[in-house]
């Protein structure tokens, strides 16, 4: 039986028009920011002249890195660079003014000299002897290695070796509200309003870049319109911007990007250049690979490290590989900035190792969900860093994709669905994926909940709800725990004077870590309660059933007191009603001396998917339309079924676009298609059916056995999609995305050895016919 | 600087203020193009005068042999109109994948035309058709065929008091198939890489009468002549079809400057690959043939 599902808590306000966003804020006397960004990729900054833009009309003030307290060091992105612009996009300057258009005009009057510098605009480029030095040292951003047995001699003595190169494009989260940051100074301090992933995380880091303390620094965060990995550094950086014009003014300052700032200065999805080589035997087990790969950081570090730490741990796919070599490399160029989107380092690698996978069961003569069964990871697997992996839920989600898809039958009939210039194709992909941070972050995430007097509840949570429904998980997760109606739940919105650290609303976290700090909180309730209810009803503890707003005797139903009367009871005694948890992960291990992980436990839990997916591809055009779509994932436990199918159905969407259309053209670190005229991303025509399949194999350290979904839900919709186009036209797509030009070229390669291998057909068709008429002779039948 | 936004409330108003603000009043009716310019800093208007108030240059209705459209006429009111499905199926179909639907209820037929966009969808359709147009200014009317209308990519032959008002298109005969069909990037709000109107009538078994029109490949929207000429009076078979998709491509080959071809942003590459076969596979579904 499905579990209960949730009415979001937040869609009535959202639907209605009512919900306010930082936008939609006015202030008194406030100021409007415009930011000054490099045209140039590298480049030194000689001078900038402000004279003629405070000529202008309404310009208040115009700002620079020295208008900063300190000189940022480092090699994270600076609120303003000091003298170097890295990168198409790097601010520069600041203007402030009484109008958004007259901050615009002066903008356009900052005159700044720039002294152009060489650009390095690919990874390889960036680790040649002799590349210019982006940040002063050696490029290279992160580096991890995994030596695991004897790779080399595997591949001597494998029935079969493959190799293959991979590529995948950066893309743009397309989150619908735009960066935007509003800063209201106070006589101590500042108020700022922001809607980001990372309210805690920004609060602690504008208040270090202003030199303020934490506690004179109130983050604020509105409703936010998406984020998908973005608002995190720009959320920062523009947070500080506005939060430093305010400081200097004695004013409020608003700044919005809009979607052209956002995209030309935004953080983006590092592409991937992959090298894979596999070795198996006959029988399809695996027995080696080798993985090489470059991460182009941009010209910033950020969130780098990790995405590179995710990748190298998740390179091989869910699958047993005895004897491994992989090599992860992220580097500088001099191009957007990379960071977090959906997925961190997931969906690049997944996009390899999930087609490698299928071309090697071609090879094999295998099928595809076999080789995976075959090779996937069980309970008890060691995995590429050596650890042994505990609760695995693969086979159940290929048991599931295998079932709804009927797969083998599927798999035959598409054939002869297709015909004419529409080909039909089915194919698949395998995950698994480290819950939360990992690699030895400090991971936690506290929850405040207050039973009020007449048995209302509010939460004050640090979790950022940024559209993935994290506020109703929490309701979900007290309602059950506390057997009481979600109605009677408020969660307070972010707020840093009142709510708990929740960490960044990243890595699919939040329900993992909030929920658990929440059923801490919740427990702690219980507790108080239990107490009361003892007392009244004059039973054990262990006897007592928090359930239906009630807490019941289990032996006895007509013994019970409703959980009013518990909690008037508790406070009549002078106790509170009250609760507060924090919960910290479970430790994970990593190597930052060396950077070889071969032996660590990167993350202290995993997560398992599989999906399918069928297109028709048009062999004219090449223009692929994805049919159908299958996305199964292990979420442990659904703590609201309705918002799982739906974060799938978000995450197929968002894989869409990655696997066909959404691609940032960069030209020597200039992005070509800066808005949505020319960032495609897939429209509701372009989403046929969507079929969400819920695992439940419940997860050790989860609330209520529950697992992390945001991500995973669009790590392996590009390499199903890209296997079921090479079912459909019988040759493969290597880059990202698969366009129309690219499809296109594989229909002809297709045609090509089609043509080739039915010229080899046709000697065959003509012996076997010279055999077949042979045996009609015998049997003295006419042909015709 | 954007000055001045005037807004006339009949034919005889929006020709004055033209006159009066020459060379710098801009028309704009949907400005759906026109917001786009703008933002992006491409034009830099003092004067706007919208035309969206005329309620003149917004009906739709059949003259004689003619179906004659207001020039304010949206994409949406095209595409919803009973008369123009009957008679010009493809102009319904064009309008109906312009943009995104927010975009349909404000661009115009007028504006689509005078834009002369090479991929402006309802131009594709419209040049398949016998098409002429009614320009106005404040003395006179003019009538101008669309394909002397049309100069080049975003270049037209108006002048700066002239609005056009009416775009008169002759009914096709009855028994006439056509069709219009779209090759973008994904399946609604997006631009065309490729659009192609086809109008194809049959009599004995014989190609009687034949459209080909194409948009997004030259400069400007047209009619692909060789491969008419090559099809009429002939009977339809498959590879008759497949040679007038290469005779349209040869005529693009033809046409298209030297340089253009190799502008890879152009995209002529990937347009010159699918094009015969675009062509081809338009007449074979017209006249319901397997491939």
């Amino acid at each position: 039986m499905e579990n209960k599902s949730y009415k979001r808590v937040d869609v009535l306000a959202k639907v209605r028009g009512k919900a306010k966003y930082t936008d939609d804020l006015r202030m008194e006397d406030m100021l409007h920011l415009k930011v000054i960004r490099s045209p140039h990729a590298h480049a030194k900054i000689k001078n900038i002249d402000v004279a003629k833009a405070l000529e202008v009309p309404g310009v208040v003030g115009v700002y620079t890195a020295r208008d900063l307290p300190f000189k940022q060091s480092g090699t994270n992105r600076p609120v303003l660079v000091w003298d170097t612009a890295r990168y198409i996009g790097d601010g520069v300057a600041l203007v402030a003014a009484e109008s958004e258009q007259a901050a615009t005009q002066g903008a356009l009057q900052v005159e700044v000299e720039y002294q152009i510098l060489s650009g390095i605009f690919s990874p390889e480029r960036a680790l040649e002897v002799g590349a210019e030095s982006i940040h002063g040292e050696s490029n290279v951003v992160s580096h991890w290695t995994i030596d695991r047995g004897d790779a080399q001699k595997a591949f001597a003595l494998a029935d079969v070796v493959l190799e293959r190169d991979y590529s995948t494009q950066a893309i743009y989260h397309g989150h619908m509200e735009t960066e935007v940051a509003i800063a209201e100074p106070r006589v101590d301090g500042l108020n700022i309003y922001c809607p980001s992933k990372l309210p805690t995380i920004a609060r602690n880091a504008v208040a270090g870049i202003l030199n303020l303390k934490q506690n004179q620094v109130r983050m604020i965060q509105p409703a936010i319109g998406g984020s998908f990995g973005a608002k995190g550094p720009d959320a920062i950086i523009l947070s500080a911007r506005v939060g430093l014009v305010a400081l200097l003014t004695g004013r409020p300052c608003k700044g919005v990007y809009t979607r052209e700032e956002s995209i030309v200065e935004g953080t983006k999805r590092h592409p991937f250049k992959m090298h894979y080589k596999v070795g198996a035997t006959k029988d399809g087990k695996l027995t080696a690979m080798d993985i090489r790969i470059l991460a182009d950081a941009g010209a910033y570090c950020n969130e780098t490290i990790r995405v590179t730490a995710r990748a190298v741990v998740e390179a091989t796919g869910p699958y047993v590989v005895p004897n491994l070599k992989v090599d992860v490399k992220g580097v500088y160029t001099n191009q957007v900035n990379a960071d977090a989107v959906r997925g961190f380092g997931s969906p690049q690698v997944d996009y390899a190792s999930e087609q490698l996978m299928d071309e090697l069961a071609d090879e094999l003569g295998m099928d595809a969900l076999e080789i995976r069964r075959l090779n996937g990871f069980k309970e008890g697997s060691i995995s590429a860093t050596g650890q042994e992996m505990k609760a695995v839920g693969l086979d159940d989600c290929l048991d599931a994709l295998d079932e709804t898809l009927d797969w083998k039958n599927r798999k035959k009939q598409i054939k002869e669905d297709s015909g004419g210039l529409i080909r039909k194709g089915i194919g698949m992909a395998a995950m698994f994926r480290g819950e939360s941070k990992g690699s030895g972050a400090v991971d936690t995430a506290g929850v405040n909940i207050q039973t009020q007097p007449d048995g209302s509840i509010i939460v004050y949570s640090g979790l950022a709800e940024v559209g993935q429904g994290g506020y109703t998980m929490l309701i979900s997760v007290i309602s059950q725990v506390l057997g009481v109606n979600p109605d009677r739940i408020h969660i307070s919105s972010y707020d840093s004077n009142y709510c708990p650290d929740g960490g960044p609303t990243v890595a699919s976290r939040g329900t993992v870590t909030s929920g658990n700090a929440a059923v801490l909180a919740a427990e702690q309730i219980k507790e108080k309660l239990i107490q009361v209810a003892c007392e009244k009803l004059g039973v054990v503890k262990e006897k007592l059933v928090f359930a239906d707003d009630k807490i019941t005797d289990i032996e006895d139903e007509n013994s019970s007191i409703t959980f009013e009367e518990a909690v008037d009871g508790c406070y009549a005694k002078g106790e509170n009603g009250y609760g507060y948890g924090w919960w910290s992960a479970p430790e994970t291990t990593w190597n930052y001396e060396t950077g070889d992980v071969s032996n660590c436990e990167p993350y202290f839990s995993y997560v398992y998917g599989a999906n399918g997916a069928e297109v028709e591809v048009n062999l004219a055009t090449g223009k692929v339309d994805v049919i159908k779509f299958v996305g199964v994932h292990d979420v442990g436990y659904a703590l609201n079924p309705e918002e799982v199918k739906n974060q799938i159905a978000g995450g197929v969407n968002m894989g869409i676009g990655y696997a066909l259309t959404e691609d940032l053209k960069m030209e020597e670190g200039a992005i070509q298609n800066v808005n949505y005229c020319h960032y495609l991303m897939p429209t509701s025509l372009d989403i046929h059916e969507v079929i969400p399949v819920i695992v439940e194999h419940a997860g050790p350290d989860g609330p209520l056995g529950a697992k992390g979904l945001g991500e995973p839900a669009t790590s392996i919709v590009a390499p199903a999609i890209l296997n079921a186009i090479a079912d459909a036209i019988g040759c493969r797509v290597y880059d990202l995305p698969a366009s129309l030009e690219r499809v296109l070229e594989a229909v002809r390669e297709g045609e090509e050895s089609r043509a080739l291998n039915m010229s080899i057909e046709k000697e065959k068709v003509f012996c076997e016919t010279r055999i077949g008429q042979k045996s009609s002779e015998r049997k003295g039948m006419q042909s015709c | 600087m954007l000055e001045r936004f005037l807004q006339p409330l009949d034919m005889e108003e929006a020709c004055v203020m033209l006159r009066e603000n020459q060379g710098k009043g801009k028309l704009v009716a949907g400005a759906t193009d026109f917001l786009n310019e703008l933002h992006q800093g491409r034009i830099d208007p003092d004067c706007i005068i919208d035309l969206s108030k005329l309620g003149e240059l917004k009906n739709i209705g059949r003259e004689g042999e003619e179906l004659r459209i207001g020039a304010g006429v949206t994409m949406s009111e095209l595409e919803a109109n009973e008369e123009v499905g009957r008679h010009l199926p493809a102009l319904t179909q064009a309008a109906g994948s312009v943009g995104a639907k927010q975009t349909r209820n404000r661009a115009t037929i007028g504006g689509n035309v005078v834009g002369a966009s090479p991929g402006a969808d309802l131009l594709s359709a419209l040049s398949a058709f016998d098409v002429t147009l009614i320009l106005r200014n404040q003395d006179s009317n003019r009538e101008i065929r669309l394909e002397n209308f049309i100069l080049g990519a975003k270049w037209c032959a108006i002048a700066n008091d002239e609005i056009l008002v009416e775009v008169r298109v002759k009914i096709p005969q009855e028994g006439t198939s056509m069709k219009f069909r779209k090759l973008s990037r994904r399946n609604a709000a997006s631009v065309s890489l490729l659009n192609i109107t086809c109008m194809l009538g049959i009599k004995d078994k014989l190609i009687s009468d034949v459209r080909l029109a194409m948009g997004a490949v030259l400069p400007t929207a047209r009619r692909y002549q060789a491969a008419e000429q090559l099809l009429l009076g002939k009977s339809p078979t498959l590879e008759l079809f497949y040679e007038a998709g290469r005779l349209a491509k040869e005529q693009v080959l033809c046409e298209a400057d030297p340089d253009d071809l190799d502008d890879l942003d152009l995209g002529y590459e990937y347009k010159l690959k699918v094009l015969p076969n675009l062509v081809s596979n338009m007449l074979l579904e017209m006249t319901e043939m397997e491939a």
